[in-house]
């Protein structure tokens, strides 16, 4: 699988951005040249030798506070991915072997978070919950939770359907063997997309949130809270907000090229990336079938 | 070949008409920006989300009702009490009473008549309704009695003759009787119906409000202006480029702004004699650790509003030891050496007391988007002394819950003034006032001087010294920690005139367009 998706340019460019990122995540606070908390008398200044980005509004060093925010900003995203992948995922594989009643419920309430307006929902979750990063991760996992229902339901009904499962399931296979034997693997490369896009949306919400005073307090510093602050300073820095910005958008094309390199990898069965020598044969069975299918008359066929 | 030349032609006629186009835009855009209009088109950041004067309060949100609202009595620029709705009032000799006559055969934009019912249902309205935010400044009004038709009559609960500046403008003005009893929601909310020089046209929630020139107002001949269209929640960011484009020729801009408003040619209106705004500190002495004075002492020493002013005043700012900007009134000389900025010595009041570094910590409340580079640089400052803090910013109706119910322990806020000084002073440091987070405490010496200026007339000689009397005792003895004044901007096009400069009140009297920009 790894071998299939490294082929692809799209694939190479996404992780070589998502590897910077990752440095960047992980050495940033430590990289940071200056304490990122601590301001100065030198406010909204240039860049220049000493602080290469400048300082903000209290004379704080923005390279420093960019790199001790990144931390959050993606720690922070993979978290969000990471509830809506639970919530989500699940409920909508089980919808479709639980029975009318719990398909009628979870289909209830997931069209209710789908009507939901997003930010506005977020705003006043994180009044009821209280105004905390965790708060605000829960809120918008669960709001991008429908997307997971949605893929995993879609993709667990074709393959219910199907004959080979129909013959498992006459055969005596019980569910749970039907689910990990035959349905996970066909469910797996739409989750795969879904969940790097979602890594790409959740930091951008992440990123809006804490644009509006919600989740992060001050002074922590985070991608989307610079952003924020920066643009209150248009005036006397107007290039100010294109770090972080920079930044953000890196993070989520890294994640929709991935996503993206995933599908085309993954094929149709998905097998690929269950096992790689499953992918390899699914591979050459595909490319075969292809290859029939582009020339009927080709004389080399039996 | 020939396609091609079509082409051109195509492409060339299109860029002809959408240039003919954008010219058409530009130059309604421009008239309607001001230059030969009679419309102001004003552009702010804020949001006002009422409409009915008692549920605002006297806040700096009274910019967008003094159009439609008219008060007993109104300011001059000398700041001085002139009649408006009323034409006159007198004291009773013991100075506990006041008689308010009224201008005969006025009316409301709805046609009713403003008469003594109509006050003393406003008075009554204050003072019960359950979102009022005027309770605490009429406290010392016990009740209203009509007299007769134009003639009411308050009794207050002690000598007070400040009762013609709370009746003024910001604390004073005066909704339709009719209005407000069938349906204060409405009110509030899509119909606002006062007798003040504009009426309404058209509301659009948090977005838009449309006045014209009404002329049932009592002095419009000296209203100009037709028309005023408000824009709320607008990016502060756009402001200034709207005013150059010509979508706004009268804008509320931030200190950043100003510089960048003044360079592209606008007139900037700001001064402590206009528009200003206090950011301070309230501290909950029924919460600890301010339960120990000490603890309060070390702070005042501690925070260094020469920092506030420099980094968020954008030169408009003026450190401040009280909440009031040099100039004003009740502004005490005395009070800026009484806690100048000493880091050592506030670390010193707390070794002295007790607390070793890092053993005070608290969290600094506010409402997100508003106090969070205060709450930065305050957390700082505090950082210094050894003091740990939290900064808990949210949305202003949470934050409101807790700072009205006077639950929190520290927040940062701020106001733009009052037209009664003593109202000033109650809100700040008396029991009931909505800035005092401590109530209900308040100090005994406060209270004294309190009396004692209530009881002196406003053209007392003594009336200056009283005032700064109470207004050093309330701060000595109150919970504020202030942080730093600064003047709150207007930007407008030239071919509008300069509004009066009256403390707190966008007075549009007298206001007109020039040609010639």
């Amino acid at each position: 699988m790894i071998r299939t998706v490294l082929r692809l340019t799209t694939a190479r460019v996404a992780l070589a951005l998502l590897a910077i990122i990752a440095l960047v995540t992980v050495l940033g606070p430590v990289l940071a040249p200056y304490d990122p908390l601590k301001g100065g008398d030198q406010t909204l200044a240039g860049p220049s030798a000493k602080h290469w980005l400048g300082t903000d509004y209290i004379g704080r060093d923005v390279l420093s506070r960019i790199l001790a925010g990144a931390p959050l900003s993606i720690v922070s995203a993979l978290e969000v991915a990471g509830i809506a992948l639970v919530l989500g995922t699940i409920p909508g594989i089980l919808s479709v072997y639980l029975g009318s009643v719990f398909e009628w419920l979870s289909l209830r309430v997931v069209d209710t978070f789908i009507a939901l307006p997003f930010l506005v929902f977020a705003v006043a979750m994180t009044a009821l919950l209280g105004n905390g990063i965790t708060q605000a991760m829960i809120v918008v996992g669960m709001l991008l939770a429908p997307v997971f229902y949605r893929v995993s339901r879609a993709a667990t009904m074709s393959v219910a359907r199907s004959q080979y499962v129909e013959a498992a399931s006459i055969a005596g296979a019980s569910t749970s063997w039907i689910v990990r034997s035959h349905v996970w693997s066909k469910v797996l490369p739409s989750i795969a997309v879904t969940l790097a896009t979602t890594l790409g949306i959740g930091l951008v919400v992440i990123s809006s949130l804490t644009f509006l005073g919600i989740g992060i307090q001050p002074p922590t510093p985070t991608w989307g809270g610079i952003l924020a602050s920066d643009l209150g300073y248009l005036a006397q820095k107007p290039y100010a907000p294109i770090f972080p910005t920079l930044l953000i958008l890196a993070a989520v094309l890294a994640c929709n090229l991935l996503a993206d390199a995933i599908r085309d990898a993954a094929g149709e069965t998905g097998r690929a990336l269950t096992g790689a020598k499953t992918a390899r044969s699914n591979r050459t069975r595909r490319l075969a079938a292809l290859a029939d299918l582009a020339d009927p008359a080709d004389p080399s066929r039996p | 070949m020939i396609r091609t030349r079509k082409r051109r032609i195509g492409v060339l006629t299109a860029l002809v008409t959408a240039g003919a186009l954008l010219a058409g835009c530009s130059t309604s855009a421009a008239a309607g920006g001001g230059s030969g209009s009679d419309t102001v088109h004003w552009g702010t950041k804020q949001i006002a989300t009422a409409w009915d004067p008692v549920v605002t309060g006297s806040t700096g949100a009274t910019n967008y009702l003094t159009p439609i609202y008219e008060s007993l009595f109104t300011l001059n620029e000398k700041r001085e009490v002139k009649p408006a709705l009323a034409e006159s009032y007198s004291y009773n000799q013991a100075g506990d009473q006041i008689t308010i006559r009224l201008k005969p055969k006025l009316t409301f934009q709805d046609g009713t008549p403003v008469n003594a019912e109509a006050v003393k249902f406003h008075i009554d309205r204050i003072k019960s309704q359950q979102n009022s935010a005027l309770k605490g400044s009429y406290n010392n009004v016990k009740s209203a009695t009509v007299i007769d038709d134009l003639t009411v009559r308050l009794d207050l609960g002690q000598q007070d003759y400040q009762i013609p500046r709370l009746l003024s403008v910001r604390g004073g003005m005066l909704p339709s009787k009719a209005a407000a009893q069938a349906d204060p929601v409405k009110l509030s909310q899509t119909n606002p119906v006062g007798a003040g020089p504009y009426k309404v046209v058209e509301i659009v929630p948090e977005s838009k409000i449309v006045l014209e020139k009404w002329d049932g107002y009592w002095d419009a001949a000296n209203i100009h202006v037709k028309r005023i269209e408000i824009n709320f929640g607008i990016d502060a960011n756009t402001l200034v480029p709207g005013l150059q484009s010509g979508v706004y020729n009268f804008a509320q801009i931030d200190g950043s702004q100003i510089q960048q408003a003044r360079s592209a040619g606008f007139d900037i209106l700001a001064g402590v004699n206009r528009q200003w705004g206090s950011t301070f500190l309230s501290l909950n002495v029924n919460k600890a650790p301010f339960t120990d004075p000490k603890v309060v002492e070390a702070i005042r020493y501690a925070v260094n509003p020469a920092e506030f002013a420099t980094k968020l005043g954008f030169g408009e700012g003026e450190p401040s030891h009280q909440p009031f900007p040099k100039g004003h009134p009740a502004y005490v000389d005395a009070l800026d050496s009484e806690h100048p900025y000493n880091p050592a010595r506030a670390r010193e009041i707390l070794a002295k007391a007790g607390y070793a570094d890092g053993a005070i910590s608290f969290d600094i409340a506010g409402v997100a988007t508003n106090f969070d580079q205060v709450a930065e640089v305050l957390q700082g400052q505090l950082k210094a002394v050894g003091i740990r803090t939290t900064i808990k910013l949210t949305d202003f109706a949470n934050w409101g819950k807790g700072y009205y119910g006077k639950t929190l322990a520290a927040s940062i806020f701020g106001y733009v003034g009052r037209d009664s000084h003593v109202q000033a002073l109650t809100e700040h440091y008396d029991t009931g006032g909505v800035l005092n987070l401590s109530s209900p405490y308040t100090s005994a010496p406060f209270q004294q001087a309190l009396k004692a200026v209530r009881a002196t007339p406003l053209d007392s000689p003594d009336y200056p010294s009283r005032l700064q009397a109470a207004a050093k005792a309330g701060y000595e003895n109150g919970s504020t920690v202030s942080l730093y004044t600064y003047a709150s901007a207007i930007a407008k096009k030239k071919s509008l005139s300069d509004l009066p400069a009256i403390d707190g009140f966008l007075s549009w009297k007298g206001v007109t367009f020039t040609h010639g920009d």
